[in-house]
Parts: C-alpha cells; structure tokens; sequence
C-alpha cells in the first residue's frame, strides 16, 4: 500500500484529504460493537501461535536443546579459543574452550561480547561502490582493475589466521609493487624491533607469567589490555596460590603513570611519570649488571633516578629470584624496549619466564612500515590502498588520517560503518568471526579454527576469499581454509589419521598442536644495547591508554562494552580525564567539571570530564582511547524514554571524546613518547555516570551501630601476616553460630545445597563474569541517565575498595551478587511471596508474583537487587537473537537479581533425569564462574562435603561478607593475600 | 445533579467494569483445555497413534532429548510419505471401480498429503516443482504456557510418565486437543503428590514432605 493511500477496510481506498465525519450514533455503535469485540476475544486464551517445525530435520539440532560449536574469538588479536553455545541454528552466548591452551576455559568482557555484536543491525551488508550497493562481481571487477597498475598497499591489523597470512604473500607477491602493511592501534612495535636487535629475529616473545617469582611490569597492563590478558591473567593466577598442597605467591611490581587494572592488583605500585620510564629501566638493567658482574655497557654517565622509584630494592629481588623473574614493559620506545631485553637477558628469563622458541604470533605491527605507508601516501605514489580490520582514520592522528585520501583508489574491507569506510571508493563487507570459516595462530605451532555459528546474516567475504579471487582462484570460502590446512598444517602437525578425521576433530576441539617454532632460544646481542639517552621531560603530559572494553575502538558500537563500569574507574559511556587528587585542587576543578586538554601550540584540543583518581602521577592525565568514534550516536535512543530521561548520546553526538587526535604523529616518533599537554578548566560541568557509589555497603556514620562504622567487606592481609597467624591477619573472630537466631533453622533437608565461593586473590576485577553473565541472564541495557540514576541492572557489580594515597594507594575488587542468603532479609518483607527459599538454598525471585513494592532492595544489606523501572527496549528486533531462551525477559514493574544461574542448575537436573548419572562436583558451572580467565569464583554443592566449594569454606581465609548481621549468606569470599613487606594487618575498607 | 448526567456517569462505571471483566481473564495463556484448532493439514492422531500405534516418540522425539517434544520436521512425515500418498481406502476404492470400468487405475493421491508435498516443493508424483520454493508447514500450537514458565519433557519422560497423563487419549483424537487445563495448581498437585523411587513415581500422598520438587525455580527461570 502507497504511504499517501489509507484503506478503509472495504476494499475502498480513503484518498488523501478526505475526512470522515462521525456521527454521534456511529460513534456510540462503534463503542458498542468494540466492546462486545473486546468481550467476545477477553473469553479466547491468549494470542493463537503457530509451530513452525523444520523440513528436513537435522541430526544435530533438536528445537530447544543447546549445542556447542567451537570456534575463535576476534574481538582482539589475543585470538582466545572459544565455544559458541548455540539454540535453534544461532548463537546465544560465547563461552571460553577449556581444551584451548592458552585462554583455559577463560573469556573476557570484550570476548562475551561479540554474541551481540553479530546481531548488530548496522553491519554492512553488501559492497557499496560510492555509497551505492553494488554486487559482488562489479566490486570485485572494480578491485581487480584498479589493483591491477600502479603502486598497492595493504594496510591490515594483526593477522593471526596463517591461511589469511599465505593468501596475503601470494597477492602481494603477484607484483614487485605490492605490499603488506600492518598497523595496530594497540601497537608492540617496539617489542618486536628491540627482539630484532637483541635476538636477530623480529618476534614477539611468549611470556610465562605463572613460572615468574617476581614480575616488574613497567607501565604493562597485562591483566587488562597488553597483548593476551586472558592467557596472561590465567598464568599470573596459578602463580599467585597462598594455600593448597604448593603454596606460591609471586611478587609483582608495577611502574606507572595512571592507575591501571594491573597496578591494582600489584603488591607494590609505584608512579612513574612516562618521561622517567626510560631512564628507570636502564637504571634496573644498570643495577642487575653490576649484580651479574659483566663489563657495563650502560656506563656511569647515566640520567639519576628518583630514589623514591626503590629500583635498587627491584634489581635485589629480580636477582634473587633471577632464572625465575621477569620485567615486561608497555612502552613503545625502542630503547627502553632493549634495555628491558637486557635485563631478562641479564636475570636469565629467557628459556623460563619468557621465551622466543615459541613466540607469540599476537602482535606483528611495524610503526616503521607505516610511517614509510604515510610518506608515500602523502608522496601521492600509491594507486591503491586496500584497508582492512582496521580503521585509520580513526586510530590515526588527524593529519594522518587525512592521507588515506591520496590514495588513488581507496577499498576497505570492513564489517561495520567506521570512519575510514565513510571515505572509501569502495567497500567490501567483511563477515562476523561467528558466521565465517577461519583459522589464527596466536603463539606459533598453535593452530585454532573458526566455523560459522548461524547461516550468514550479512553478505560479508572474508580478506583470503577476497584476494583469492582477484588471484583468480575461484573456491569457496570453506575450501580456500581446508586447503591451507592440508598443504601446511596438517604435515606440521603430523598426525597418524587422515586429514579428514584430523580436520574433524580440529573442528571439535577448536584447535590443535604442532611442533612448529619449538626452536631454541637465540643468543643475546649485547652489542644492540645502547647508551642511555634521556628523555625530555614533559611539564604536564597525556597517557592515552587502552581501556578493558573499548580496546582500540572497534567496541564502540557494543551496548555491552559502553555500559560496562571501567573496572578502574567505574565509569559507564564515557572516556574521562583521570587526575590525581593534587593535580585535580592545583587546578580548582572536582569530579565532573569539564577540563580542556590541549597540545602545546593549541591546535589540537579535547575536552573531557575530570575524573579524580586515586594512585595517580600529578603530572599525567590519562584518558581512554577507543571513544569518540563516529556513529556512536545511534544510542541517543538506548535506555527508556519518558518525560525526565536524558538521551545518552545528543544526534550527532558520540560516546566520549576521541583522544587519538592529540597522539604525536607516527613518523619517526614512537606512539608513546610522552605527549605534552596543556590542561585548563571551562567552568562547565557534566554528569559523569559512575557506579562507585552506587549500591554501597557503608552505613552512614550517624546511623550506624557502635564498632560497626566500618564494615570489613573486604579483607586482605599481607603474606607476612597470613604466614604468622592466619587468623589474626584475617580478623576472623569467630562469629559463624555466635548469634541466636530469630528464625527457624528449617531450611535444607535437600539433595544439594547451592553455594559459591570468590577467591580475592585471584579476582583482577577484569569483569568478564559482568558481560558473561548479562549475556546469560537477559539483563538489559539501560543507557547513560539511567546509570546516573543509580538504576544499572547488571546483576555482578565489582565493588572496588581503595586504601591509602600515592604509592601507596592499594585496590581490592569484589565481585557482588546476590550472596542467596538463609535468613534472607528480602524473604522476610515481600507482602506477596515473590521471593522466597528453595530447599536447596537459594534465594528465588518469581518474576511474575512480584508486584514491584520494592521493600525487598531496600532491606538488602548488600543492595544487589535490580527494579526494573522500565520496559528496556532493545535497539533493534535482530538483537533479540542474542537473548537466552531458558531465561524468563523480565518486563516493567519487576525486581531481579542472581539466581546462581538456575536455568543451568535445572538444565544439569534434566539431564541426570535424561541419562541416569548423578551430578558431579563441577558439572554446573555458572555463567561468571565459567568466564573467570583465572578460576576465582567456585560454584557447588555444601552438602557435598568434598566439592570443591566446600573445601574452600574449611579454607581459612573464607568469610561472608557482613557476616555479623547474621543473614547467613550462601557465598563465601577468600581474602586476599598481598606479598607486601612485613606490615600490620591492613584491612582495606 | 440532573438525571442525565447520573445515567452517562452509571453507564461509564459499567462500561468501564466491563472493559476490565472482559480484558482481565483470570486465566493464563495456555490454560485452555478442550482447545482444538483447526489445522493447516487435517493430521489425524487417530489413525496414526491409535490405528497405526506409531510411537509418540517416533514423530515427537524431541521429548527424550530437549525441553521440548517440538512437532516433527517435513521430512519425518515423508519417511513414510513418500510411499504412501492416500489412504488404503481409497486406493482400494479406486482399483474396484477401475477393474469394473476396465480401465487402468488412476494414481490417488490425497488432498491433505497433497500440501505436505507442496510444502517441500514437490508435486503429486513427488517431483520438484520448477521455481517452488519449499516452505514448512505452519502447524497451529495446542500446548502453550506463559513465557516465564519453563516446562521440561526430559525429567518426565525418562521416569516413564506416560504422554496420556498429560495429553489425554491422543489415539481418539482426530484433531488435537488440550486435555489438561495446564494450569500451575494442575502441575502443582502432582508435583506435590508423587516422590521420585526407583527411576519412576510412587504416591506420596497429599503434601508428602518427599514430593518431587515444588521449588519455584522447577519452573521459572
């Protein structure tokens, strides 16, 4: 029907301009009639529904049953295996593959966000030559053209799949004047060129965090950002174990100018501005040559450093624990890349704590390559400039980005809407890593694979099919893949079967193993090393850093990852200037108030909220990448819409402020040279939403009980403590069955008896178990004004308890949830039994008897219930795919919360029923405990006096947090255990 | 107050009761016992699991494996389908009245099975039809329950409840009907009934303390 037509109902179409008049008496006929209809359809039982079976019945999919494909996360180039849990031909949740041997099992925030990604209503669909769709022979016509004469140039990320890798060598080597260039925003330039120095090959080396005793990280964000933080957090864990049958506890010390989720979880933290970060590790390689005894080659002329940096104190220890300790840097300054091989070559770390026999195949950008792209780009000399997964025009400072344009012919092979497809000539839609056939090799001889998850919702081609077809090779996209792996890995690996049942079971397990790059370790060129050169001291600089969910950019278009609270500093939908609290009174600004960050000669400016952040160098202000990006602005409409709600986003707007434009330009300069800033206050001011004071645990002073002002959530001790008297270190007083009780011990007399258990000592507040458990439990996203509002429903909040200031200053994080108390406050005021206890101990809210009173968040002691204050719309009807069919949507009016995943507990039931064997200890994994790259959270029976969670409530750091007011919680919380130096018992409140 | 106005406003008051009546079902859906739509293909379960006595778990064998019993795929018809295309009957009929008229028999093909064939793209002799695209049937669903109720065959079927405890004598059935109301006071009771012995039930009694589980969240997840 035409828009202009309105059809009457009677077949006759209403022309537009005519009017209708009613009478009075059809007026009250219609009201008569539409009332008997209402009558009339009030008597039918809801809405009639058709079952739509399949035609031809497949023997792996049964209507509401889960299957698991494995497959390979793309979220970032760390390449963690992973296993796609699918429903009814889709993907519903991604969870880490336990048989893959560098993420174990574990899966990050960005990670279980890519299941929503998929289902983004804004990926590009099919080519667009100038804006216009075109088909894929015209766009592949067009690209053989214009590849075909003058210079090429192939501007990729990090390719980690070898079989895109092979295909790039055949194109490039097709014609002497091709090239690959690879660009990461995240870059570890100078790592690979320092090893090429040092070691004569240009390698990232793997690093072994879980066989180091002592760790120095200078600026590394390991836990966080750099490079495979899932593998690297998972190692760091198994080397961090205060109890069990091989107690170890390693000391980590970390160097930095902001606060990050690595410095949090240090022993010892140190600030160091990012000028002196160069002279600090030439003063550490210095200090262990001396202790080694070898002719110095960093001579006695060096810069002096700080005193208060204690490297002297560093080296003592790196030495003590040399063959078993480890320094890893985040810089991107070659030299100071060298002198920190010179120091694990010097502590003998290489062959133990880090290796180049097997080097790690996660990061292979060259600064050098791209800044020679940039000149002959702005030379005029390339013809075509193919870009592909990655967007420079973004990442890129602006007068570089603009260079992009020289190009004679600009193709960008991209998957969603960026700023660099908005310049293209032509745009090649690239598929979803969750609907495609690929293959990576993060760490050499470490072959994973990709496979579709969902028939193609977009008509994306991979890069390989791309180029194969202009090579004029005209297989398939799954063909082009098994015959890279019949020509090159399966011989590599050398396995017995055929390679069909070889390829099979590669798909099955996600991944296999092969000899390759189990070389030696090279020897050490100490004659690369340099003499130490200062570096010019900036008054005021910019650390531009990645955060945990934005990473580079390319999530900026994720609700998920916006939404998510920075595990720093818990700020949702932004990026914000960090100050340290001095910096922040020196220049008159608080928390909110809009500072200006402006380089030098002012040309180039961002303006931000000020952040106030504990543990942070005066003389830095660190800001986010990754925001700013374009397009972001189609969240104006997240989040409910009525008469007080503030849009997330203004039309045209974007999610916080793109710092990239403030970055030095990449020719000749390393990234992260200090970038010197100049930083004003406007005098505006702007709400920040951020949950830190959201859902506290305090009382306030006036209201609370005498000794209870403060409460000791979370606990920690240092290991000179613990190893003394564990009890008095960890302030257990005893107070389990102290109290009397009010209420009838009834509860239990079940089969199983739920209960958790959270190791401090290994939670990094990564929150990976948020996004993983968002995604499982349907929980919605509610937009920026409803955060501000205290009204964010994610059902794990990490609460973050900071103590002491400077270097000083010490982080815990814990996960908190609804901790399924006994004697549930929330049980004891719900006028209508809408939550109440199951007799296997948990807290159970029944969506459909709750009325909304609220009575019960108020009365929770650890305030993780959620209302639902609105029907949360989603952005679009493609994203409801993404929703988890075993768990209940809940609508408007309703309280929430954790149910320890019990659609898992009662799926795990069904299938006992189903196959006649009883549940074991470890077959329900929950949703956060499953994702936990480092196994903190426990989940099990209590009755079952030998689980695993059970033996972790006999540990003696267990405690419930507020135990005291006696609700008994089902969760119990390790302390954390910190190598610190001999000190009194510090309890971080 | 004038008596008009006292009419209009007591017509209001009803008409707004009746609104509320009429919209406010103190049913759910799915509670709806003797539902019996009318189907796309008039299926008979009569002759199939009463006549014939295939197993329900042949067609709907869904109900061992997942949540759901699900309504079997097109091509699970045509495992036997593709040979017989009519009833006996007719074919029968047909071959009598072909012999009296001297005449070849005519290839019988029924109506019904007619738009499972077209469903797939085929047509009577079972060959593809140029430019039909196969689409699956859409069945109209008898058994419902709310969205925040989670029902599970598996747990049942494996202790050997029979389907008719729940669906009613499916083998009479000629179109489907809703035999239980499926209410949650009718899952409730025999829930609260029965305690799980031996891989099957025993009765437990009213309000057993051994019942199986009544727990809310058995159901609502």
């Amino acid at each position: 029907m035409q828009q202009d037509q309105l059809n009457r109902g009677d077949g006759e179409l209403m022309l537009p301009g005519e009017q209708v008049e009613p009478s009075r008496r059809a007026f009250l006929q219609w009201t008569g009639f539409g009332l008997a209809g209402a009558m009339a359809t009030g008597c039918s039982r809801g809405p009639v529904r058709a079952v739509v079976p399949y035609l031809q019945a497949s023997e792996e999919i049964v209507p509401g049953r889960s299957y698991r494909i494995a497959t390979t996360c793309a979220g970032c180039s760390a390449a963690c295996g992973v296993v796609a849990r699918c429903r009814d031909g889709r993907p519903v949740k991604l969870e880490g593959n336990e048989l893959h041997a560098l993420s174990r099992g574990g899966l990050c925030a960005v990670g279980q966000a890519q299941v929503l990604s998929l289902y983004d209503a804004l990926r590009i669909g099919v080519p667009e030559e100038n804006g216009q769709p075109i088909a894929w022979e015209s766009a592949l016509t067009r690209l053989s053209g214009s590849s075909k004469n003058g210079k090429l140039r192939l501007l990729t990320g990090t390719i980690t799949s070898p079989s895109t890798r092979s295909w790039i060598r055949r194109f490039v080597g097709e014609s002497g004047d091709r090239a690959h260039v690879v660009h990461d925003a995240l870059s570890a330039s100078a790592i690979l060129d320092a090893h090429e120095r040092t070691h004569g090959v240009r390698a990232l080396p793997s690093y072994q965090f879980q066989a180091a005793r002592v760790i120095a990280s200078f600026d590394a964000d390991f836990l966080g950002t750099w490079i495979s933080p899932v593998a690297f957090a998972a190692d760091y864990a198994a080397g961090r174990r205060p109890d069990g049958d091989s107690p170890v506890l390693s000391r980590h010390h970390q160097f930095e100018a902001r606060m990050s989720l690595t410095g949090a979880a240090a022993d010892e933290r140190t600030r160091l501005a990012p000028w002196e970060q160069r002279a600090a590790v030439a003063e550490l390689a210095a200090q262990l040559e001396s202790r080694r005894d070898v002719a110095s080659r960093l001579g006695e002329d060096r810069p002096t450093v700080d005193a208060r940096l204690g490297i002297e104190r560093l080296a003592d220890e790196l030495w003590a624990a040399r063959g078993n300790s480890l320094v890893v840097c985040g810089s991107n300054d070659l030299t100071t890349q060298l002198f920190v091989n010179y120091a694990n070559s010097l502590l003998d770390a290489y062959g133990s704590t880090l290796t180049l026999a097997v080097p790690s195949l996660q990061k292979a950008c060259s600064d050098a390559a791209v800044a020679e792209l940039c000149r002959e780009l702005e030379a005029g000399e390339v013809e075509t400039l193919i870009v592909s997964g990655v967007n420079p025009a973004f990442e890129w400072p602006d007068e570089l980005g603009a260079l992009i344009r020289r190009a004679g012919t600009l193709v960008v092979h991209s998957g969603e809407r960026n700023e660099t497809t908005a310049q293209a000539d032509l745009v090649l839609p690239a598929p979803h890593a969750l609907e495609s056939w690929d293959d990576a090799e993060p760490v050499a001889g470490r072959f994973s694979l990709s496979q579709p998850t969902v028939q193609d919702l977009r008509d994306g081609r991979s890069l390989r099919w791309v180029l194969a077809q202009v090579l004029g090779e005209g297989a398939g996209e799954r063909e082009l893949l098994t015959e890279h792996w019949r020509a090159e890995v399966f011989p590599l690996v050398g396995a017995a079967e055929s390679f069909e049942a070889f390829f099979d079971r590669a798909l099955h397990d996600g991944w296999v193993e092969s000899s390759r790059g189990t070389g030696t370790e090279r020897p050490f060129d100490a004659a690369a090393i340099p003499a130490v050169t200062p570096v010019e001291k900036a008054e005021f600089a910019l650390v531009a850093h990645a955060s945990l969910g934005m990473l580079d950019g390319s999530h900026a278009h994720n609700p998920w990852l916006q939404e998510l609270p920075d595990p720093v500093t818990k700020v949702t939908w932004d990026n914000v200037a960090s100050l340290s609290e001095a910096r922040a009174e020196a220049l008159g600004v608080e928390q909110g108030d809009v500072v200006r960050i402006a380089s030098p000669d002012g040309a180039r400016a961002v303006e931000l909220p000020v952040f106030v952040q504990r543990g942070q160098h005066d003389d830095v202000v660190a800001v986010a990448l990754g925001y700013g990006r374009s397009g972001t602005d189609r969240f104006k409409g997240v989040g409910p819409d009525w008469y007080e709600g503030r849009p997330t986003v203004e039309e045209g707007g974007t999610v916080g402020s793109r710092v990239e434009a403030l970055r030095p330009t990449i020719a000749g300069r390393p990234y992260d040279e200090p970038i010197a800033v100049t930083i004003s206050a406007t005098g505006r001011r702007v709400q920040i939403a951020c949950t830190q004071e959201h859902h506290t645990l305090e009382v306030p002073a006036h209201l609370a009980p005498k000794g209870g002002e403060v409460r000791e959530a979370a606990r920690t001790a240092s290991l000179a403590d613990f190893l003394h008297d564990p009890e008095h270190a960890l302030g257990a007083h005893g107070e389990h069955g102290k109290h009397s009780d009010l209420w009838p011990d009834d509860h239990g007399g079940a089969l199983h008896r739920w209960g958790m258990s959270i190791d401090l000592n290994r939670c990094t507040g990564c929150s990976g178990c948020v996004v993983a458990c968002q995604a499982e439990n349907n929980v919605p996203v509610v937009g920026r004004d409803e955060v501000a509002r205290h009204r964010e429903m994610h059902w794990i909040r990490i609460d973050r308890y900071t103590q002491g200031f400077g270097d000083a200053t010490s982080t815990v994080h814990q996960p908190m949830f609804c901790q399924q108390c006994d004697n549930a406050p929330c049980e004891a005021v719900c006028p209508v039994l809408a939550t109440v206890h199951s007799s296997e101990g948990l807290n159970q809210q029944v969506y459909n008897r709750c009325v909304g009173t609220r009575y019960c968040a108020n009365t929770c002691p650890y305030k993780v219930r959620r209302f639902n204050w609105f029907e949360y719309p989603r952005e679009a009807e493609n994203q409801n795919h993404a929703l988890n069919p075993d768990v209940t949507v809940r609508s408007r009016g309703v309280m929430e919360k954790c149910s320890f995943c019990a659609q898992r507990i009662q799926e795990a039931k069904s299938e006992a029923a189903r196959t006649g064997e009883p549940i074991t200890d470890g077959s329900i994994r929950v949703a956060c405990q499953q994702s936990c790259p480092t196994q903190a959270i426990v989940f099990g029976d209590l009755n079952d006096p030998e689980s695993e969670v059970s033996k972790h409530y006999r540990n003696v750091r267990a405690y419930g947090v507020l135990e005291e007011i006696n609700v008994k919680p089902s969760v119990r919380y390790l302390a954390k255990i910190t190598n610190t130096a001999d000190k009194e018992n510090s309890h971080a409140h | 107050m004038s008596l008009n106005v006292k009419v209009f406003g007591l017509s209001t008051l009803l008409m707004g009761l009746g609104v509320v009546f009429a919209t406010t079902d103190p049913r759910l859906p799915g509670n709806d016992r003797g539902y019996t739509p009318v189907q796309p293909i008039a299926f008979s379960h009569r002759v199939h699991a009463g006549e014939l006595a295939i197993d329900c778990q042949y067609c709907h064998s869904g109900a061992r494996r997942s949540r759901h019993a699900g309504v079997p795929a097109t091509s699970i018809c045509m495992n036997c389908h593709a040979v017989v295309r009519a009833a006996f009957d007719d074919v029968l009929t047909e071959k009598q009245s072909a012999a009296a008229e001297g005449r070849e028999p005519k290839d019988v093909v029924s109506t019904e099975l007619l738009k499972l064939y077209t469903a797939l793209g085929l047509d009577e002799k079972l060959e593809p039809v140029a430019g039909a695209t196969p689409r699956p049937v859409e069945w109209v669903r008898v058994h419902d329950l709310p969205d925040f109720a989670y029902f599970d065959h598996r747990p049942h079927v494996a202790r050997n409840i029979a389907c008719e405890t729940c669906h009613g004598p499916v083998q009479t059935m000629e179109r489907m009907q809703q035999f239980s109301d499926l209410s949650m006071g009718w899952c409730i009771d025999c829930h609260r009934s029965n305690a799980i012995s031996g891989g099957g039930f025993v009765d437990a009694g009213p309000r057993a303390a051994d019942h199986v589980s009544t727990d809310c969240v058995t159901c609502h997840l």
